[in-house]
C-alpha cells in the first residue's frame, strides 16, 4: 500500500532521512521508533505528502507521489481523505470556532454533504466523549481532550492510513491507556512514532527503528528487537548510568520503564 | 575581544568595498573572498552553501535592476557593461564578505558592548526558531487537512484568526517565561 | 523589501546608521524608564509576535496572496515607539542572525518601515478616525503606512543617480531616477498595501480587547 524506495531528505544541508526503503501492507500496525532528531516526524510528513524527498520514490497504492501529482485537485482530495496525520502538538491542528466546526472542517473541505457531515461528527464526538463540548472553542479543552479531538478530526474522514506523531507524549497514563485500547481495535493501517521503547510493543506488531544515522536500522517484530541489546544501543535507546540496586551501586545497560 | 576586533575589521572592509567602483578591483576582491571561503574551517558542503546563498541573495534584485538598465543602454548606443559588472560584482562581494565574517565572528559577543542589545538578540533569535517551527506546523496541519488550492474564505479567516491569537497569547507567555528566567539568573537593572 | 548591499552608497547608509541608532536609543530609554526589568522580556516577545505577523500571507481577492508586515497593527495596538523597536529588532535579526544579508540597508529599512511605518500608521489612524469608521480607518492606516515606507525607499533610491555618479555621468550605485523608481516601487506596493490594510484591520480588531495596557 505504501512503498518507499531509497528515500533521502535533507533540510538546509543537514541529512534528515537517508536511503529509506520500506513497504507497508494494508492493515499493518507499524511502530516507528527512534530518538529525537532521527527523522521520525519527517518520514511521516513525506508519507503525508507535505514534503517531498530529494532522492527516491514514494508510491501510495501504486501511484507515484510527487509535487506534480499533488497539484491534481481530484487526486489531492482523495489522498487527503485516505492518508491523515496527527501532529505532535495538538494546538497546531485546531483553529475552528467550535468543536463541531473543527470536526466538520475536513469533511466540508473534501466535499461531503451536510447530512453526512452531521452524522459523522455526532458519531465521533460521542465516541470520544466530546459531545458536551460541541459548541465550545477547541482551544479551551484540556491537553488530553485536544489530542482526542485532533484524532477524532482525522477519523471522521474514515481514512485508510493513520499517521500518528508521538501521540502519547503529552498524555497522562489514563488517557494513554485509553489510546492504546482504541488503536488496538482499529482496523486502519497505522504508523505511530514514539521514542518510548516500553510503549512500542503496545502500539503495533511491526517495528521500524530509525538510527542516529537517519537510516532504518531495524525492520521486524517488536519482541525480537527488545531482546537485542546491541541494536538498541545503536539506536540510542539504551543507556548506562550509575544507580543502586538496594545497597550496591553499579552501572549496566538498561531501559527506564515509562508506564 | 576578538569578536569586537573582527566586527571592526568587517565594518571597515564593508565601507571600503562599497567605495570601490572599478570592476577589475571588485573581481579581484571576489576571487580573494572565494579563496577565503575555501580556507574556512568548514565542511565542503557548507562552503558551497555559503557561495550559493550569497549568489541567490543578490541574484533577483541584481538582475531586476541591472539587466534592464544595461539592455536599454544597448538600444541607445551607450555601453553600460562596466556598470553591469561593477554593480553585480560589488553586491556579491559585500554579501559574501558578510557571510564570511558571520562564520568566524560571534555576532552576540561582538555586540555585547550593550548588554541589553546582546540579551535581546540572543533571547529573540532563540525563540524565533521555535516560533518559526510552530508556524510551519500550523501551515502543514492546515495543508494536511484541506483539499489544496480551493479554500473557503471563511475557513482561511478562522485559520488566520487562530494564528494571530495563538501567537499573541504565546508571546505573552514567553514574556513571562523570559522574565522569570532572567530574574532567577540574577538580572537586575540600575 | 530585500535590497542587497551595494546599491546604496556608504555616504547614505553610514549616516543612516547613526540616525537610526539615535532614534533606537531614544526609544529604548523611554521604555527602560517605564518598564525597567520587564523591558527586555516585553520587547523580545513582541518582536517575536511581529516576526510571526511578517510571515503570514494574506490572501487577496483575485487569487494572489501577499506577505503582511504587521507594523501598522503593532503600532496601533501598542504604540509607535515600541513598534519601531520591535520591527527594527526583527529586521536586524533577519539580516545578521538569519543570514539574509543586507547589512548596509538595515538602517534604511529600520527608518522606512520601523520608524516611518509605525508613526504614519499611528497618526493616519488618529486623524482618519475623526471622520471615518473604525474599520475603514484601520484599513487605511495599514494601507497608507506601507505606501509611506515604499515612498521613502523610492526617494532614497531615486536620489542616487543624481548624486552618486562618476565623471562621465554613469551611476555608481542604484541607477534609476525618480521617474522610474517611483512608479516601479509604488505601483506593486499598492497590492502589498492592500494586504497590509486587511491584516491591520483583522489583527487590531482581534487583539485590542486583550491589551490590558501593559505600559
Amino acid at each position: 500500500m505504501i512503498e518507499l524506495k531509497d528515500i533521502s531528505y535533507s533540510y538546509e544541508g543537514e541529512m534528515v532521512l537517508k536511503d529509506i526503503s520500506i513497504t507497508i501492507q494494508e492493515g499493518e500496525k507499524v511502530v516507528l521508533l527512534g530518538i529525537n532528531g532521527s527523522g521520525k516526524t519527517t518520514l511521516l510528513k513525506v508519507i503525508n505528502a507535505l514534503i517531498f524527498p530529494q532522492k527516491g520514490v514514494y508510491f501510495y497504492c501504486g501511484v507515484k507521489i510527487d509535487k506534480n501529482k499533488m497539484k491534481n485537485r481530484d487526486f489531492v482530495k482523495n489522498f487527503r481523505k485516505e492518508v491523515v496525520l496527527l501532529f505532535q502538538n495538538p494546538d497546531v491542528m485546531l483553529f475552528n470556532p467550535t468543536v463541531f466546526d473543527e470536526l466538520a472542517f475536513s469533511l466540508r473541505q473534501l466535499g461531503f454533504e451536510d447530512k453526512e457531515i452531521k452524522k459523522r461528527v455526532l458519531y465521533w464526538a460521542d465516541k470520544f466523549e466530546l459531545s458536551p463540548y460541541l459548541d465550545k472553542p477547541p482551544f479551551k479543552l484540556s491537553g488530553g481532550q485536544k489530542q482526542k479531538l485532533c484524532l477524532a478530526c482525522l477519523l471522521v474522514l474514515e481514512p485508510k492510513v493513520l499517521l500518528l506523531d508521538e501521540p502519547t507524549a503529552n498524555l497522562d497514563p489514563r488517557t494513554t491507556g485509553w489510546l492504546v485500547d482504541f488503536l488496538y481495535d482499529l482496523k486502519t493501517t497505522t504508523i505511530i512514532t514514539t521514542h518510548n521503547l516500553s510503549l512500542a510493543g503496545e502500539l503495533g506488531e511491526r517495528l521500524l527503528v530509525l538510527g542516529e544515522d537517519h537510516t532504518i536500522i531495524y525492520d521486524g517484530r517488536v519482541e525480537d528487537f527488545l531482546k537485542d541489546e546491541e541494536k538498541m544501543l545503536k539506536a540510542g535507546l539504551l543507556h548506562k548510568h550509575k544507580h543502586k540496586h538496594g545497597e550496591k551501586e553499579h552501572t549496566h545497560y538498561h531501559l527506564h520503564d515509562y508506564l | 575581544m576578538k569578536d569586537k576586533i573582527l566586527l571592526f575589521v568587517y565594518l571597515s572592509l564593508l565601507v571600503l568595498v562599497s567605495l570601490v567602483h572599478s570592476y577589475e578591483w571588485l573581481l579581484g576582491i571576489l576571487s580573494l573572498l572565494c579563496i577565503t571561503v575555501f580556507l574556512l574551517p568548514l565542511k565542503k558542503r557548507e562552503k558551497v552553501k555559503i557561495l550559493k546563498r550569497s549568489f541567490f541573495s543578490v541574484f533577483f534584485f541584481g538582475v531586476l535592476v541591472s539587466v534592464p538598465y544595461t539592455t536599454v543602454g544597448l538600444f541607445i548606443g551607450d555601453n553600460r557593461f562596466d556598470y553591469f559588472l561593477m554593480i553585480n560584482t560589488r553586491t556579491l562581494d559585500l554579501t559574501l564578505l558578510t557571510f564570511v565574517f558571520l562564520e568566524v565572528m560571534n555576532p552576540f559577543k561582538a555586540l555585547d558592548f550593550s548588554k541589553n542589545l546582546s540579551l535581546l538578540l540572543v533571547i529573540t533569535s532563540s525563540y524565533a526558531l521555535v516560533y518559526n517551527k510552530v508556524l510551519k506546523d500550523f501551515k502543514d496541519a492546515f495543508k494536511s487537512r484541506s483539499a489544496g488550492s480551493r479554500i473557503r474564505g471563511e475557513d482561511f479567516k478562522h485559520y488566520l484568526t487562530r494564528l494571530v491569537v495563538y501567537f499573541f497569547d504565546k508571546s505573552k507567555e514567553t514574556s513571562e517565561d523570559i522574565y522569570i528566567a532572567m530574574k532567577s539568573r540574577g538580572f537586575y537593572y540600575d | 523589501m530585500h535590497i542587497p548591499d551595494g546599491f546604496i552608497a556608504p555616504q547614505v547608509y553610514v549616516p543612516a546608521y547613526f540616525l537610526d541608532g539615535l532614534f533606537l536609543i531614544y526609544a529604548f530609554r523611554r521604555f527602560k524608564k517605564a518598564m525597567e526589568e520587564r523591558m527586555i522580556p516585553y520587547i523580545a516577545s513582541l518582536s517575536l509576535f511581529s516576526f510571526i505577523l511578517m510571515s503570514i500571507a494574506v490572501p487577496l481577492p483575485g487569487g494572489t496572496s501577499v506577505h503582511g508586515l504587521g507594523i501598522a497593527s503593532l503600532s496601533l495596538l501598542l504604540g509607535p515607539w515600541i513598534a519601531f523597536i520591535c520591527v527594527s529588532l526583527i529586521l536586524f535579526l533577519e539580516a545578521v542572525i538569519f543570514g539574509e544579508g543586507g547589512i548596509t540597508t538595515f538602517p534604511i529599512n529600520s527608518i522606512a518601515m520601523g520608524f516611518l511605518g509605525s508613526f504614519s500608521a499611528f497618526y493616519a489612524y488618529t486623524m482618519l478616525k475623526k471622520f471615518l469608521s473604525d474599520k475603514v480607518s484601520l484599513f487605511l492606516a495599514g494601507f497608507f503606512s506601507t505606501l509611506v515606507s515604499a515612498f521613502f525607499m523610492a526617494l532614497l533610491l531615486g536620489i542616487h543617480p543624481y548624486i552618486f555618479k562618476d565623471a562621465s555621468g554613469k551611476p555608481l550605485y542604484f541607477p534609476y531616477g525618480f521617474s522610474i523608481v517611483m512608479p516601479a516601487l509604488l505601483l506593486p506596493h499598492l497590492v502589498v498595501s492592500t494586504g497590509e490594510g486587511l491584516l491591520t484591520y483583522l489583527v487590531v480588531r482581534l487583539l485590542r480587547g486583550r491589551i490590558s495596557h501593559e505600559g
